[in-house]
């Protein structure tokens, strides 16, 4: 291998971001020239209330190292409730699956509006921190 | 323990029932060759009714086959499968003027020659609802309602182990599975016509019998049973390979009892935790907080 390679591993983690805040809090990251882990790969989704636990869990199982969901602060949701709806859902998919033995760092939930870039890449920082102090995920994987 | 008065009443209630024209069918158990493993039986007529039994092996939960039959139907029902009748009425899957309960007196089953599971976290013998009442005794009262929860308290559980034994707990069980849908088909709040797993147009969720399609099937059944389970373990007595998820149901349950106050099962105009919020839920466990 050439010493150029970066032998440091580093985590994938799937990350869901709503349409109308945090896909543009991401933008406005990137417009903005800040810099953060190139660990996350984006799924734009209509809002938070929109991801099925599904995603997550098939993600999870499945392979990937982390999941990070990020929606608009309650309160801002541009369907007026999605993420209420969708906090009650992460609370109680956050317990199951720490029940099953994933370790609760590797799935992570927060709010970010689209003014708020700098709090999304200190999100996408403290999350690949996390997952990558885990190490890979070991649970399922593709066969 | 005698059932003899209790399976007399019983077929007396439905025989009454068939009779008279108060319902068009009556839901209930009856004996069959697998001794001990009494099997459900839709009853329309009245001379049918010697057929039904009730006996300490009754632990099938046929709240389910309320969902499989129309018109207005009689079942007799022990404290569990109300539990599970009260939830579908919550849901809006069944008129409440279209059932008649016959609540059964249950003072716990048992399946293969031990407390059948579910048992040991019956807070109740008896129905929450009811529209006949059917004691132990045969009578038309309850008595000594109360039972003693005694069961396994997962949160406790979770709390005291390691990721890595939860793990192994969890892929114990899940190595078991071989996704023959059992659990489903005898649940009573798995009723959606088209379920997820079944969904093949979508290549990415076709059914494999791998690892990573099992641990799928069963955390998101798990999910879509969140606020909604009401712990009668059908999935656990019909489970051909032994997979004992119970105390991962159980663990929401508990959950969403001590962070929403919720508890399945208990009133039918209550509507579903999970389909409702507050300003002020819990974000214990998100980014930051």
């Amino acid at each position: 291998m050439s010493e150029n390679v970066n032998t440091e591993w580093t985590p994938r983690i799937v990350t869901f971001l709503c349409n109308w805040c945090s896909y543009a809090g991401a933008d406005l990251a990137g417009t903005s020239r800040l810099q953060y882990p190139p660990s996350i790969r984006v799924i734009r989704v209509p809002c938070s209330g929109r991801i099925n636990p599904q995603y997550i869990i098939k993600a999870i199982a499945d392979g990937a190292d982390g999941v990070l969901v990020s929606g608009c602060h309650p309160g801002d949701c541009h369907y007026l409730a999605g993420n209420m709806y969708a906090r009650r859902r992460f609370a109680v998919l956050k317990r199951l699956l720490t029940l099953a033995g994933i370790n609760s760092d590797r799935v992570h939930f927060t709010w970010v509006s689209a003014s708020e870039a700098e709090s999304f890449v200190r999100a996408v920082k403290e999350v690949t921190e996390k997952v990558r102090a885990l190490g890979p995920n070991d649970l399922g994987g593709m066969e | 323990m005698d059932y003899t008065a209790q399976t007399n009443a019983l077929r007396a209630a439905a025989d009454k029932l068939l009779s008279e024209g108060t319902v068009d069918c009556v839901i209930g158990l009856t004996p069959n060759e697998a001794v001990g493993f009494p099997t459900p039986i839709v009853i329309r007529n009245p001379e049918d009714a010697g057929k039904l039994v009730w006996d300490e092996n009754c632990f099938t939960n046929i709240a389910v086959y309320l969902l499989r039959t129309t018109g207005r139907r009689a079942i007799a029902a022990k404290a569990c499968d109300v539990r599970s009748i009260i939830n579908l009425l919550a849901e809006n899957q069944l008129k409440r003027d279209e059932i008649y309960i016959i609540g059964m007196q249950c003072p716990g089953m048992i399946k293969d020659g031990e407390p059948a599971p579910g048992c040991d976290q019956c807070p109740s013998s008896v129905p929450g609802i009811s529209d006949l009442t059917i004691g132990s005794d045969g009578s038309d009262t309850y008595q000594d309602e109360k039972m003693e929860p005694h069961g396994e308290n997962v949160t406790e559980w979770m709390e005291n182990s390691t990721d890595a034994e939860k793990k192994e707990r969890f892929l114990k069980e899940i190595d078991k599975c071989i996704l023959c849908f059992t659990c489903r088909q005898a649940c009573p709040a798995c009723y959606c016509t088209a379920c997820f797993i079944d969904r093949k147009a979508d290549p990415w969720r076709q059914i494999d019998a791998d690892r990573a399609t099992k641990i799928a099937f069963h955390l998101t059944r798990a999910m879509h049973l969140a606020g909604r389970c009401t712990d009668c373990c059908a999935c656990e007595k019909v489970c051909a390979s032994g997979v004992n998820l119970r105390y991962l149901y159980r663990g929401i349950i508990e959950f969403v009892s001590d962070t929403y106050g919720f508890t399945t099962g208990v009133d039918p105009d209550a509507r579903p935790v999970m389909n409702s919020f507050t300003s002020e839920d819990s974000e214990t466990g998100f980014l930051g907080r």
